[in-house]
């Protein structure tokens, strides 16, 4: 069976320090897989690997089986990423932006699909067309999710994508996920929000200086023992 | 790369600094046109000031072969205009250099340089004043023509427009997400460095179209100068190309540009000034040599001085009755060996200032925005050479008429108005530049573009996991 993420004792070091210490890792289709640790555990170091933004010290990254290579342009075509901070070009609106980021991705869609991603999103309609300068950091968030959703990547990595979500954006972005998962996609996401972790994901990871310490199903743990064994980890 | 250039569009338009700037830059460039016309207008006006002095002084000459005799002043007007010495001492010829239609895009050195000589008999054009300087400031900056906007301005603009091309999405935190789509960056930012490289050209090729149809330029000399525009520009984006592509930030990146412009526009130019020898008493040793021979001519033997003449003319000795008073053997005598000496002082200081070009055009191998500068001029005829070649063009026509009359004088031959009219006439010297003389300027130019792009392309390649 081809994994949709996985990680053969993937390392990368930065001159003496460790950010990343032998992960070994595989996420199938349609699991959301949410990674905890502390800043600086090696959460978003484990992201760029995959995405190919930097270069493992040694170990290999996998996409649908395909290694990722320095520059990844063969395993992008099969990634979407969600930043913690999703920052577009403020003069464009919505639409425009997430227009631009389809084609750049390959993909060409009428005007009525644009705005049926950016609904999927969330999305107000009446925000469409107004310019992303005057969009709070949520509908931003949307419109980065509209992007993943218009690429129909099956692999799905995020960054802290709810940080500084209100709880109501944060609802509807967890009911996404939960939507793409059912889909079949794969999601990887690095998280500080144990209890969204619990609701949201089908597997979470805790890490602590670049090691994965434990690795466990949302459904055998609820959001207080998960934040127990948390604050016992780190 | 169709929409790349869609969405810079899009920014381009949106962002108001953008078309703020273009448009800013467009006026100044129309402003450069309407200066460079003014002043090739101001030329052109003292150009008829002469044509129209000078023809009215022909057609006085020729109403005096009909002169009436029976007064006094009639017998002296028709005395002197049947001399040819004395004809030619009224008639007091001109020439002039009429300008290109470039010139008024291109400078050059038109304002230091004569563009008009009086080739009166006793006149030299090696020992013409030179004309005033309209605002010694442009000695510092150069005139404000539309070469000047494109090679000082443009390349700012340049700067402006592109120093950030690759470091604005890092840091507008856009990087990421860009990256992920499918795309190279290198691709990306070649597209966006080639929209802007487009809206610089379409800056320049509108100001260099506009200049080119008020002036009224020739279609090959058009096609050498917008050539030139394409090149130049290319030659700028290839450096931000290289510049960019180490990842560097916007700020690092925006220094090494500035840097690199001023070295290009300001330091080399000045190392080259400062490695010069001036000859100071270039004018001095002019008057000197006209000097030389006047008191010496004047009192020699009228024998002694006739030997002497035919020494270094034989050629002339047919003409050489003397029969007439012995003044018109001094006048040719003198005016021959004080014109023939000032020639020879001028041309020595002409050729003097013909090696200074052919070192500046040398050295401008390393610096291929002077070379632009330099192509610039010649498409436009206003380069060092042109004026010199029009100088000895001068001296030639008026070496050509003084041997005309010295014949006619050393000869007794009487002056008639078909002898007059019948006198050569100046011709404009060729100064066109051929295809091959311009590809060989702008070989500096094309070979720092190419490293400059070999540079960018293995920063690039080394680079790419940094961005």
């Amino acid at each position: 069976m081809v994994h949709a993420l996985e990680a053969i004792e993937l390392t990368k070091k930065y001159d003496t320090a460790t950010a990343l210490d032998r992960l070994t890792l595989s996420i199938q289709p349609g699991e959301i897989f949410c990674l905890l640790g502390q800043n600086g555990a090696g959460k978003t170091t484990t992201i760029n690997l995959f995405l190919g933004f930097t270069q493992a010290s040694s170990g290999k990254a996998f996409i649908k089986g395909m290694e990722v290579l320095p520059g990844a342009s063969d395993t992008k075509k099969f990634v979407a990423y969600i930043p913690e901070v999703v920052q577009l070009y403020g003069s464009l609106n919505g639409i425009e932006n997430l227009d631009f980021f389809s084609r750049l991705a390959g993909f060409k869609y009428t005007d009525t699909m644009l705005k049926g991603f950016l609904n999927k999103a969330g999305l107000q309609e009446e925000a469409h067309s107004k310019r992303l300068s005057t969009y709070s950091k949520g509908m931003r968030q949307k419109v980065g999710i509209a992007i993943a959703l218009a690429k129909n990547a099956d692999v799905i990595l995020m960054d802290e994508p709810t940080s500084g979500l209100d709880p109501k954006a944060t609802a509807e972005f967890t009911a996404i996920c939960k939507e793409l998962a059912a889909e079949g996609k794969a999601i990887f996401m690095a998280t500080h929000d144990l209890f969204n972790a619990v609701n949201v994901g089908t597997r979470i990871g805790i890490m602590k200086q670049g090691n994965l310490v434990h690795t466990l199903f949302t459904k055998d743990i609820t959001a207080n023992e998960l934040q127990d064994l948390y604050l016992e980890t780190i | 790369m169709k929409n790349i250039f869609t969405y810079e569009w899009k920014l381009f338009i949106r962002n108001k600094t953008m078309p703020a700037t273009w448009l800013l830059m467009f006026g100044i460039g129309l402003y450069a046109l309407y200066y460079g016309r003014s002043f090739s207008d101001t030329q052109l006006d003292t150009i008829t000031k002469i044509d129209t002095a000078y023809q009215a002084r022909i057609q006085t000459q020729l109403q005096r072969f009909s002169a009436d005799t029976t007064t006094k002043e009639g017998m002296s007007d028709y005395r002197n205009v049947h001399d040819a010495y004395m004809n030619e001492w009224y008639t007091r010829p001109m020439v002039w250099k009429q300008p290109e239609g470039l010139q008024a895009l291109s400078l050059g050195q038109s304002d230091n340089q004569p563009f008009y000589y009086n080739l009166w008999i006793y006149n030299n054009v090696y020992n013409t004043r030179q004309p005033e300087l309209r605002n010694p400031d442009k000695l510092l900056a150069g005139n404000f023509d539309l070469s000047f906007v494109i090679i000082y301005l443009l390349p700012l603009l340049i700067i402006a427009y592109s120093y950030n091309v690759v470091s604005a999405d890092r840091e507008n935190g856009l990087a990421g997400l860009l990256n992920v789509q499918g795309v190279s960056q290198r691709a990306i930012v070649s597209g966006r460095l080639l929209f802007r490289c487009c809206t610089v050209l379409v800056l320049a090729l509108l100001l260099s179209i506009i200049g080119i149809i008020i002036n009224g330029v020739a279609m090959g000399a058009a096609a050498g100068w917008l050539g030139v525009n394409v090149l130049y520009i290319l030659f700028w984006f290839s450096l931000v190309y290289w510049l960019t592509a180490s990842g560097q930030s916007g700020a690092v990146t925006a220094v090494k540009l500035v840097s690199l412009w001023v070295v290009l526009l300001i330091m080399i130019p000045s190392l080259f000034n400062s490695l010069q020898k001036i000859n100071e008493d270039a004018k001095m040793e002019i008057a000197e040599a006209s000097r030389e021979y006047g008191g010496k001519i004047w009192d020699m033997d009228k024998q002694l001085l006739a030997d002497t003449f035919l020494l270094v003319k034989p050629e002339w000795k047919e003409y050489f009755i003397l029969k007439n008073d012995t003044n018109d053997l001094r006048s040719v005598a003198y005016t021959y060996f004080t014109v023939y000496n000032m020639n020879r002082v001028g041309r020595g200081i002409d050729s003097a200032a013909l090696q200074q070009q052919s070192r500046l055009e040398r050295f401008n191998y390393v610096n291929p925005v002077f070379a632009t500068q330099l192509l610039y001029n010649k498409l436009a005829a206003t380069e060092l050479n042109n004026f010199i070649v029009f100088r000895e063009a001068a001296s030639a026509y008026q070496q050509q008429r003084y041997e005309l009359i010295a014949q006619k004088e050393l000869s007794g031959e009487k002056l008639t108005p078909a002898s007059f009219q019948a006198y050569p006439k100046f011709v404009q010297p060729v100064t066109g530049l051929t295809a091959g003389d311009w590809f060989r300027s702008m070989i500096p130019v094309m070979c720092f573009m190419l490293i400059a792009l070999l540079l960018g392309n293995y920063y690039w390649k080394n680079n790419a996991h940094k961005k």
